[in-house]
């Protein structure tokens, strides 16, 4: 029986010794497919994500299940009055109970609000009805700032992940002050994060020149200060691009497999995007803010992988991967069985909670694949280079 | 018994205080709450304010709102009756022929706050269309929050948020109802008016009132205090500049009035009536030597009461600073935009609730069923639901302490932090009964590894957002982070020691 047992691993040991770069570059296809997908949305859309009126500006009425007689006559007569109008039923699957009724519309409150009431033949008032506007001054710049927001970020896990695997200390202090520029240029204006910036910055930047050893690598010291002074002094958010283009490529040279966990997180959040965008679901602010825990919650299971396999010392490379991907696989499973009541239970929940749950559970399934194919296969791939078996 | 290890000792301490500042209050209390007492009615006159536990009318106990509406019920009535409202610190009586203009609900059982999409109420962010500096925000929020307390709504916040792009908003937020006029209240520039009889003497504004006499102890302050029946009153004065064509409507009114004489001096027989979008805000009395006269130097006067002279004094500068700021500000000097106006039904809230509590329930019974079917152990299994379970009541604590209201984002952020809880006892789990030639402290040294990365990726991603968007996402942020650092500081410590206990 045990012998039966250890044959079957040592063959499935085998295989994936053969398989893995096949693995790997399974997810890495799909990824592929879901960024040619989004250009396409993008292409269509000139947006990355279709907004709800909490980003684009207008205004949603829920109004309570128990006050609506004719449902059908309602939507119909909304939809001939209102051209671009969103009308939705939000039931309780348990009790089968119709919970409310969301009607959204690019309209004005006062225009949307008289438009109903004109069809029902009552007043909308705070015990039967909810009334959300949302100007479009407020909905245009906090898109912006959240999309700003999410690069900052992934900026910022990225560090973090790169402070825990990546190895010259040196290294790792150019990386504190180049993303902290990209802190500085997200909040150009705030004077005491300016200060904890330069001061951080600074003396990270000092540690890295009396840490380099020759000329070689005092240059990347020299080139990091470059760019701090010059973000100093020009705040320009666009230079935000070129510096994590340097920050990736850094990450890139020095620690594989920093850049294979902050890889399988773009994956994710690419993943998530694409099949939310597929089905065409409207995007609201809370879903966006679903998007920033995403980053930092699929990174879990890879962070688990990556220590498992660099710092574990018992078992061969295959089986504290196995390790890992046991224990990752039930991580996952667990969140993702908790979060489905919210789509098949207790469905009626305010529409913000239902977008959160949807898009980490998206980003979850995708980090399935993301971390036990592509990011396994990488640090597999990596550690045999290495000779860490 | 097996002892308990410092770090378990902890955790029970956190539950504890987490237990203090939830103060389940509610359960063993008796009584309604006042909410708002309506401003110039009998009730408010009669020294009834908002807060104050309302435990018995007319001898009957009050318990529940019921009780509040049963002893209410022989309102409105022909004739004036007398009603005896005891509170829990003092009792009025009032005699009225309708129902006092107070609101009331229940006292709560907690005092975890809920956000406005869970409990119904307002919310509305006022964008100026020039940018204000900060002392200018403050003005617009004190003159805001005067107008809403004027029509007498009490539970509200205002306050000044700001986004990335330094862009300042004033934040309106009334929990439980929706007022009608909420929205002309907050961005209406509004109308100040002081009137004697029916004729107008000078509005507020730059255009009737040149200068108000502020912070200058020649020109503004208390004046006298003396004790009352029942108390001190405190006068106060201060001196404001009418322009001249103010001062000639002024003296071509006054100069048409009689004379009063009281005890406290000689006075016209009409008094000044300070009026703010048309609400009778305040009445004066004018001197007796301003009749006919062109002055553009006016004193207004008033009093504050209370118990003691410091009450009485405090009442009276308050009321001076308020009269100052109508008198300033009487209509807004900024043009405002209403960039954001929710009004959210308590009805469906309530709706909510129950179901976040339903789904609560039920993702502690998912995760118990799959822990157990993979670990076959109840003790582990209990071990992590306890965990669970400490972690979102911490949560929960430090929200209660901080006054945080907990929207359904919130709620989200709560349960996400939950998640990741149990995703990194998973991973205390399986390190420690895995393996065998490194020891268990060194197993469960490279777990907490392995937590303290996965937290602080989570912090790193969270944290900008709590900066972001006028603040309106905050709480998703908030709660993630307090569980995620409940969890690495209190939970996830005194988790490895027991699994350590139980393992070991």
């Amino acid at each position: 029986m045990e012998t039966k047992q250890e044959n079957r691993k040592e063959k499935a040991s085998k295989w994936y010794d053969k398989h893995y770069k096949i693995l790997l570059f399974t997810p890495i296809i799909i990824l592929i497919l879901a960024l040619a997908y989004l250009g396409f949305f993008f292409s269509q859309h000139n947006d990355l994500i279709l907004k709800d009126v909490s980003l684009s500006g207008g205004t949603t009425i829920t109004i309570n299940g128990g006050v609506i007689e004719n449902l059908e006559a309602l939507e119909a007569t909304l939809k001939q009055k209102f051209s671009d109008i969103n009308f939705r039923k939000l039931t309780d699957l348990n009790s089968d109970k119709l919970v409310a009724v969301i009607i959204e519309s690019p309209a004005s409150s006062e225009e949307l609000k008289k438009g109903i009431e004109d069809i029902l033949g009552f007043q909308l008032t705070d015990k039967n009805s909810s009334i959300e506007f949302t100007g479009p001054t407020l909905s245009g710049n906090f898109y912006t700032e959240l999309l700003k927001i999410i690069f900052l970020a992934f900026i910022l896990m990225g560090l973090v992940v790169f402070l825990i695997f990546g190895e010259s200390k040196r290294i790792k202090a150019i990386a504190i002050s180049l993303s902290l520029v990209a802190v500085k240029l997200t909040f150009p204006t705030r004077a005491f994060l300016g200060a904890l910036v330069i001061l951080i910055g600074v003396s990270a930047l000092i540690y890295s020149f009396v840490k380099s050893k020759g000329k070689k690598q005092q240059i990347y010291s020299v080139l990091a200060s470059l760019i701090f002074i010059i973000v100093l002094i020009f705040p320009i958010y666009y230079f935000i691009f070129p510096i994590v283009f340097i920050i990736i490529l850094m990450y890139f040279i020095e620690s594989i497999p920093s850049i294979a966990v902050i890889f399988a997180a773009f994956s994710d959040v690419i993943f998530a995007l694409a099949i939310v965008d597929f089905f065409g679901i409207k995007i609201s602010s809370a879903g966006i803010a679903a998007f920033l825990m995403l980053i930092g919650y699929s990174v879990d299971t890879d962070i688990l992988l990556t220590t498992r396999a660099l710092r574990k010392k018992e078992g061969s490379l295959n089986e504290r991967i196995y390790g890992a991907f046991k224990t990752g696989i039930l991580m996952t499973t667990t969140a993702l069985a908790s979060v489905l009541p919210v789509f098949f239970l207790v469905t009626g929940l305010p529409d913000s909670f239902r977008q959160i749950f949807l898009i980490l559970a998206l980003g979850l399934f995708a980090d399935i694949l993301n971390t036990w194919l592509t990011n396994a296969g990488i640090i597999k791939w990596y550690c045999t280079k290495k000779g860490v078996l | 018994m097996a002892r308990l290890t410092w770090r378990v000792w902890i955790l029970i301490v956190a539950l504890a205080l987490a237990l203090l500042a939830i103060a389940p209050s509610g359960f063993w209390e008796k009584g309604v709450i006042i909410k708002s007492v309506e401003r110039n009615s009998t009730a408010y006159e009669a020294g009834i304010t908002a807060g104050e536990i309302i435990t018995s009318i007319d001898g009957q106990p009050i318990n529940s709102l019921q009780d509040y509406t049963k002893a209410l019920e022989k309102f409105p009535s022909e004739e004036e009756a007398k009603l005896i409202i005891q509170t829990k610190s003092q009792q009025y009586i009032l005699l009225t022929n309708h129902t006092p203009e107070i609101t009331v609900s229940g006292i709560p059982n907690t005092k975890i706050k809920l956000g406005l999409d869970l409990q119904g109420g307002s919310r509305a962010l006022i964008k100026p269309e020039q940018k204000l500096s900060s002392l200018e925000m403050s003005d617009l929020i004190a003159v805001t929050s005067e107008r809403l307390n004027v029509y007498g709504i009490s539970d509200v916040v205002i306050r000044q948020v700001s986004d990335l792009h330094e862009n300042n908003y004033m934040l309106v937020e009334i929990a439980g109802a929706s007022p009608a006029e909420l929205q002309s209240l907050i961005a209406q520039q509004g109308k100040f008016e002081a009137k004697i009889g029916n004729e107008t003497v000078f509005v507020g504004g730059k255009k009737d009132i040149t200068s108000v006499c502020r912070n200058d102890a020649t020109c503004a302050g208390i004046e006298t205090c003396n004790s009352i029946q029942g108390g001190e009153a405190c006068t106060f004065r201060f001196v404001i500049s009418l322009s001249e064509d103010a001062a000639k409507r002024h003296a071509d009114i006054t100069g048409g009035l009689g004379i009063n004489v009281t005890e406290s001096g000689r006075y016209l027989d009409q008094p000044l009536e300070l009026y703010l979008d048309d609400q009778l805000v305040d009445s004066l009395l004018i001197s007796e030597e301003l009749k006919g006269r062109v002055t553009t130097q006016i004193q207004i006067q008033g009093s504050g009461r209370g118990e003691t002279r410091e009450d009485a004094l405090n009442d009276a500068e308050a009321s001076m600073q308020k009269l100052q700021t109508v008198l300033i500000t009487g209509s807004l000097p900024y043009k405002l935009e209403i960039v954001k106006l929710d009004t959210i039904s308590p009805v469906l809230g309530k709706e909510f609730t129950r179901n976040l509590f339903v789904l609560a329930v039920l993702v502690f019974v998912i995760v118990s069923i799959i822990l157990f079917i993979k670990y076959r152990k109840i003790k582990i299994t209990s071990a992590v639901i306890l965990t669970m379970f400490s972690e979102a009541f911490i949560t929960l604590g430090v929200a209660a302490l901080l006054r945080w209201n907990l929207d359904a984002p919130s709620i989200a952020g709560i349960i996400a932090g939950m998640g990741t809880g149990v995703d990194d006892q998973i991973v205390i789990i399986d390190e420690s009964v895995s393996g065998e030639t490194e020891s268990l402290k060194e197993r469960i040294k490279r777990a907490l590894f392995v937590i303290v990365g996965a937290f602080l990726t989570i912090v790193a991603a969270m944290l900008p957002l709590f900066w972001a968007g006028a603040g309106l996402l905050r709480g998703f942020a908030f709660t993630t982070l307090i569980s995620v650092s409940v969890g690495i500081l209190i939970t996830r410590p005194a988790f490895a020691d027991i699994i350590k206990k139980i393992e070991g």
